[in-house]
């Protein structure tokens, strides 16, 4: 690709994930007020606090590193940015990519955490500090087997690591999740959406109500509205990075766009679901989750994709 | 009130029969007088020396529990009432001391009681009573920035004394 | 209307500071979210932080102890902010006015830190939530009056902002 298709499809796709997210948002505000039996904010709201919030002032603290501080809204943002663009780009033009491009997505969307793990720490800031160290310990929880499920995917479409390969050999083959172990693996990778976009249960960086705003007490004014809007790409990016690898991707027709949209809803009321009925965990609660039963789920799943492929067994 | 030295000893209503009698005999021997008697409590003055070792063995041996500790000014001086509660016997000591004006102070008790930390902070605020022995005397329901030497709570209190710097000072 | 103005109509993020209060008006607050009255619809959502609040809610008089650190909360806000005292104590400190605990009232505390504040008085012992949403409602409306957002305050933070 040429750099000004590169730049284009930076911006269309970060675009796009942009408004999805927005509106995944939005709906997420307004089941959860339905589930409450409330009314709920209308689905643009999360725009207009975007919005608003690029109209306050930016206070920066004396105590925090004032540089660190600022940039590392961005550093998340430009992540999130790259790697949905480069998800809808592998789904919609399969042939371009490049061996190992699923594993720079991934590492892509662990910017965001880090940046806010950096940002926190510089903010200088006692709430901030402690939801920094909580997001560096559910970092290390939730990527373990977030990565191995992503492992699975790549072993059940030929052992490649190009997402526009997985995606195509879904189109093939039938679904990953169409198999015990793409199941199993969809399940985990579920969870550890739930961790990644910090939503209960597993919202202990931020915390309301325990830690102020936990790793975003500081921030106000432009880069929070940053921090907001890389929240909500995320919002929509992990349920896509999902889709690709276990539910078949995004087919650039009619029907298949229909059916992006009925599997993004699907994972989207899941999200909602599981954030509107459980408590949040105590981090060690969740570091157990994810060492002792999620990550071992995930190598069986790993095992029986692996035996299934070996044995020619389709459906393991 | 007059205080009125029990001749018959009638047990509060609701209280275990027994255990009432033991402490009873436990309060005089050290000098208590009962005043008073309601539903499972009673009002007993209690003479300030010894009154340490005497509440000591009242929660530790005993097995009473401080509830708290109040006070209130006096005439002679300042009056603190010891609230100690027996759960399991279904009884409540109010052991009143009266602390002289001229030398209110009080053994601390929450070395051995920390639970009393609080309490004791709170009546050194308000009333002045001073407890040697305290670890940690700091101002706990009073601002920081409150003068030395005056007590709200006490009869001679005036307002004037205690201003508040002004709104720009804070 | 500046899209600053309008915006801020559309989405209030509400920061509750209770400063000396019983705790009724600091129920009532919280009873707004609920189904009952949910003002969520409305763009109102109760933030944890000082810092992303457009509105203070302040309950409470402010006792001698509380009142420094009401001028830091103040200070700490980002401007636009305006002020809403919730309940005849954060008013004019109604029964406790004369009390040897109570420091200066409310809006006096905010008008030192900054003269060109805008603070809202919503009377009640405690208010019903629907005289603070009225509360709220006139805060736009004199806001649109003034004609424009209000822009950051000459306010410097205080040294002590620094948390050790």
């Amino acid at each position: 690709m040429g750099i000004g298709a590169m730049v284009l499809a930076l911006v269309t796709g970060a675009g796009a994930t942009a408004l999805l997210g927005l509106l995944a948002k939005g709906v997420d505000r307004k089941v959860t007020a339905r589930l409450q039996w409330r009314v709920g904010p209308p689905l643009y709201q999360p725009a207009l606090d975007c919005l608003k919030l690029l109209g306050k002032e930016t206070v920066v603290p004396a105590s925090a590193m004032g540089n660190g501080f600022l940039i590392m809204p961005l550093f998340g943002l430009a992540g999130t940015a790259v790697a949905s663009s480069m998800l809808w780009v592998m789904n919609l033009r399969g042939d371009v990519g490049f061996v190992g491009d699923a594993i720079v997505v991934l590492y892509m969307l662990a910017l965001p955490a880090v940046a806010t793990i950096l940002g926190a720490a510089a903010s200088g800031n006692p709430y901030a500090t402690v939801g920094a160290g909580r997001e560096m310990k559910l970092l290390i929880g939730y990527e373990l087997p977030l990565t191995i499920a992503l492992l699975v995917a790549v072993v059940h479409t030929g052992n490649s690591f190009r997402l526009g390969q997985i995606v195509a050999a879904q189109g093939d083959g039938g679904m990953v999740a169409g198999s015990v172990s793409g199941l199993l693996a969809l399940v985990v990778a579920i969870v550890c959406m739930q961790a990644k976009l910090g939503l209960v249960p597993f919202d202990q960086a931020e915390a309301e109500s325990e830690l102020m705003a936990g790793v975003y007490t500081e921030y106000s004014g432009p880069p929070f509205a940053a921090i907001n809007l890389g929240r909500c790409m995320l919002l929509a990016a992990l349920p896509i990075l999902l889709i690709t690898l276990f539910l078949g991707g995004i087919h650039p027709s009619g029907l298949g766009l229909a059916a992006f949209a009925l599997k993004f809803g699907v994972l989207l009321v899941i999200i909602v679901l599981i954030r509107n009925t459980n408590p949040r965990l105590r981090i060690d609660q969740s570091l157990r989750l994810f060492w002792y039963w999620l990550t071992p789920l995930a190598l069986l799943a790993l095992g029986l994709a692996m035996a299934g492929r070996h044995y020619e067994v389709t459906w393991l | 009130m007059s205080p009125e030295t029990t001749t018959a000893v009638e047990v509060p209503a609701g209280t275990d029969r027994e255990f009432f009698l033991e402490l009873e005999e436990r309060l005089v021997r050290a000098g208590a007088v009962r005043e008073c008697a309601a539903r499972r409590q009673a009002m007993y003055r209690v003479p300030r020396e010894g009154f340490v070792a005497l509440l000591r063995e009242l929660i530790e041996t005993f097995g009473g529990r401080l509830a708290t500790v109040t006070g209130v000014d006096v005439r002679d001086g300042t009056e603190l009432i010891y609230h100690v509660c027996f759960d399991r016997a279904r009884f409540t000591a109010n052991l009143k001391i009266l602390l002289p004006g001229s030398a209110d102070q009080m053994e601390s008790i929450t070395p051995w009681l920390p639970g009393a930390e609080f309490i004791e902070r709170e009546i050194h605020d308000l009333l002045g009573v001073d407890f040697p022995g305290h670890p940690r005397m700091e101002r706990l329901v009073l601002s920081d920035d409150w003068p030395e030497g005056v007590y709200p709570l006490r009869r001679g209190f005036r307002k004037e004394d205690a201003r508040p710097p002004s709104v720009e000072e804070t | 209307m500046s899209w600053r103005l309008w915006t801020l109509r559309k989405s209030l993020f509400v920061y509750h500071a209770n400063v000396g209060a019983c705790n009724n008006c600091d129920i009532e607050i919280v009873e707004l979210l609920t189904p009952a009255y949910d003002v969520e619809r409305f763009g109102i959502v109760l933030v944890g932080s000082p810092r992303h609040a457009d509105a203070l809610l302040v309950t409470g008089v402010c006792t001698r102890q509380a009142e420094p650190r009401l001028k830091e909360l103040y200070r700490a806000t980002a401007k636009p902010c305006v002020v809403v005292c919730v309940g005849s104590c954060a008013l004019a400190q109604g029964v406790f006015a004369d009390g040897y605990h109570v420091g200066h009232p409310v809006d006096e505390v905010i008008r030192s830190v900054d003269p060109e504040a805008i603070i809202a008085y919503v009377p009640g012992c405690p208010p019903k939530p629907e005289a603070m949403i009225l509360g709220v409602v006139k805060v736009w409306q004199k806001l649109a009056e003034l004609g424009r957002a209000r822009p950051a305050p000459a306010v410097q933070p205080a040294v002590g902002v620094s948390t050790t």
